[in-house]
Order: structure tokens, then C-alpha cells, then sequence
């Protein structure tokens, strides 16, 4: 099957340049998934809940938004790994920040591919 | 609406944020990539074409070709009774400069 060759480096030619366009089916997905995890209603509650507060635990996060601490901890997990809060230990707690640099990044993108 | 306000106004890229997704997503699809190099492959083809070189079904083809134009990636000229696909070079141009920022992370 052509469908695995197919899946790896799209190579598409250019009138223009005699530089080929290339797109990746690996980065595409890594693209998806980072801007999947912010376009989802309870994270972006969650986002909005840490933005408002600076700094945050898990503990208020949960508390606050009344949701189950696992469920909490999983959509935490999804923003950790798209990069768009880290984490900050401070004593025996641990913190969620908002990465400003990477949500900024993201939103330039974004507009960037949503004006056609 | 009123709910939303305080994150995504503040940041401000709701809308273009589901834009965005839908184009990725439109591309990150094994047998989409296969629709595309093909078109690439041929400048301009008819749906007949498609279909019948990559062995697919007419509805499943057709179907993947409206997810492509509304992405932007694909465009329609209409010769005749047909209709032909072309690559929206620009819109592809883009979409690839924009994914090099997701390569380093």
C-alpha cells in the first residue's frame, strides 16, 4: 500500500520558485493536536480560569470548575503538552502558568491561515 | 458568548483558531495527501480522473475534494460539462511556511 508513502513529505511544485513546497504529514498532525488542545470548550475555560489567576494549582483549578480531579489532571496534561501552560514548583505546590509566547504564537498563526 | 469573553477576547484568535484547525486538518489526511500529489502530478484533473487512478469511490472522492476546496488547497475550473482540480498554490505556500513554526516545538 502507497497509503504510508503517502503520509510522510507531500511534495508539490511551485510555478513560482524553484523551490518545491513541502508538507509533512507528521508535522501537519503535531499542528492539529497543538491547536486542537486550545480549541476545545473546557480548556478553554480552564486557560481563561489560569489567565485570570497568574498562577494556579490543580487543586483551585478543579475546585473551581467542579470537575473531577483525574478529568482536570488530563485536559492539564493536553495544555502541557501543546505548550501552552507550563508548570512552576514553588515549595510543596506545583503552579500552571499561561505560556503567553506560545498562545501569542499560536494566535499569529492562526489569523495568518484565517485570512484568505 | 458573553461566557467566552474574558479568555478569548483577551487573546482574541477564537474564530481564527477554528479556521485554522480545519484547514490542518483538512491536509493531515493520508488519502487527502494522496488526492494532492496526484493533482499535483497531473496540473489539472477532472473527478472522473481522480477516481478512477487512485481507485477510490466517486462519493468518497468527491467528498474529499469539498473538504479541499473549502480548505482552500484546491480550486474548480469548469470546462464544459467538467469540472477540473487544481492546486491553490498560494494557499499551499502558506499553509507549509506556517507549519515550519510546528517543527521546532
Amino acid at each position: 500500500m502507497s497509503v504510508r508513502l503517502a503520509k510522510e513529505v507531500l511534495v508539490l511544485s511551485d510555478p513560482n520558485s524553484p523551490e518545491p513546497i513541502k508538507l509533512s504529514y507528521e508535522i501537519l498532525r503535531r499542528a492539529v493536536l497543538t491547536l486542537r488542545a486550545v480549541n476545545h470548550k473546557l480548556r478553554k475555560e480552564i486557560l481563561e480560569l489560569i489567565e485570570k489567576n497568574g498562577r494556579i494549582t490543580v487543586t483551585e483549578i478543579y475546585v473551581k470548575l467542579r470537575l473531577e480531579q483525574s478529568v482536570t489532571s488530563q485536559h492539564l496534561a493536553i495544555l502541557r503538552k501543546a505548550n501552552v501552560v507550563v508548570t512552576e514548583r514553588d515549595g510543596k505546590f506545583v503552579y500552571y502558568k499561561i505560556n503567553k509566547a506560545k498562545i501569542a504564537e499560536l494566535a499569529g498563526l492562526a489569523a495568518e491561515l484565517a485570512k484568505s | 458568548m458573553v461566557h467566552t469573553a474574558s479568555f478569548n477576547n483577551s487573546i482574541g484568535f477564537d474564530e481564527d483558531l477554528k479556521i485554522a484547525s480545519s484547514i490542518l486538518r483538512a491536509l493531515a489526511h493520508p488519502l487527502r495527501f494522496k488526492i494532492l500529489n496526484f493533482i499535483n502530478e497531473n496540473d489539472s484533473v477532472n473527478v472522473y480522473s481522480i477516481y478512477s487512478v487512485l481507485n477510490l469511490d466517486q462519493s468518497i472522492t468527491s467528498q474529499q475534494l469539498r473538504i479541499l476546496r473549502e480548505a482552500g488547497v484546491v480550486y474548480t475550473k469548469r470546462k464544459g460539462k467538467e469540472i477540473f482540480y487544481s492546486l491553490q498554490i498560494s494557499q499551499l505556500k502558506k499553509i507549509a511556511e506556517i507549519l515550519s513554526y510546528f517543527e521546532k516545538t
